[in-house]
């Protein structure tokens, strides 16, 4: 792209020639950062107050409908790194501590014999023996 | 408490010594005793037990205790706090019941451990321990 070219493109989308860097696959649209209707002075005078945004204004390629939203911000993180991490090692003990759990309570148990019982469910007699010697 | 524990982990670490506590006793019931041991009478018969609707869990020898409690509530409803010295019988012979199935545990496994020493030393399998 020649230099005459870009004055004439930058001058096109309202951006000074320094400035202007075309978006890639996107013809000779300039690759500009968004910024959210939450980031933007709320006690300037706009054109259009409820974007917050000025006639003929630059913006970013993408996205209209998201970019049309009050609350839209660049700046917002959603998620980060090391809270996840922190999540997943929060999980891995959690659940090493039901298998640990479970696995200790297989292994533990009342030292009894089962219950002595004098039938059997057809009703037939059970010898048993009590402790004390005939 | 303590048992529990320790019962647990020698059954984690050497299950030959010590018995399974789902299974009836394996040794002979008489061995040790001259005479025998006494016979168990059961409290009531069998038939009795099934017109009473004794549920199957409670068809052991404290099932006359039982009864007798069950009897109580119902005459003096809604006051079941009149019945309660016909629960304290019946929680102290499931008491007794629990004692004795302790002891029962406890015979099996000193004949257990005893089996084992003495197959430690030469003898081929638990019936000639027992009668050495």
């Amino acid at each position: 792209m020649t230099d005459k070219e870009k004055e004439r493109v930058s001058k096109k989308y309202g951006l000074i020639k320094d400035d202007y860097k075309p978006r890639p696959y996107s013809g000779d649209y300039p690759d500009l950062k968004g910024v959210g209707a939450w980031d933007r002075d709320n006690m300037e005078v706009w054109d259009y107050p409820e974007t917050k945004k000025n006639f003929m204004e630059p913006g970013p390629y993408y996205d209209r409908d998201v970019e049309m939203q009050a609350r839209y911000s660049e700046s917002f993180q959603y998620a980060s790194r090391a809270r996840l991490g922190s999540q997943l090692i929060f999980v891995v003990i959690m659940i090493g501590f039901l298998i640990l759990n479970d696995h200790l309570g297989q292994r533990n148990y009342f030292p009894m014999m089962p219950k002595q019982k004098p039938y059997d469910e057809s009703g037939k007699k059970i010898v048993n023996y009590s402790m004390e010697s005939a | 408490m303590g048992l529990q524990i320790s019962t647990g982990f020698g059954r984690w670490f050497e299950p030959e010594l010590y018995p399974y506590e789902k299974e009836n006793p394996t040794f002979d019931p008489n061995y040790g005793f001259s005479n025998g041991r006494k016979e168990r009478e059961p409290p009531i018969s069998y038939e009795q037990m099934v017109s009473a609707k004794v549920p199957e869990e409670f068809r052991d020898y404290c099932a006359h205790y039982y009864i007798d409690f069950k009897k109580c509530l119902l005459k003096s409803v809604p006051f079941g706090y009149r019945c309660n010295h016909e629960k304290h019988h019946f929680e102290e012979c499931q008491q007794n019941e629990m004692i004795s199935r302790m002891k029962e545990y406890e015979r099996e496994k000193r004949l257990l451990q005893r089996a084992h020493r003495k197959k430690l030393q030469g003898a081929v399998d638990n019936v000639e321990v027992l009668e050495d």
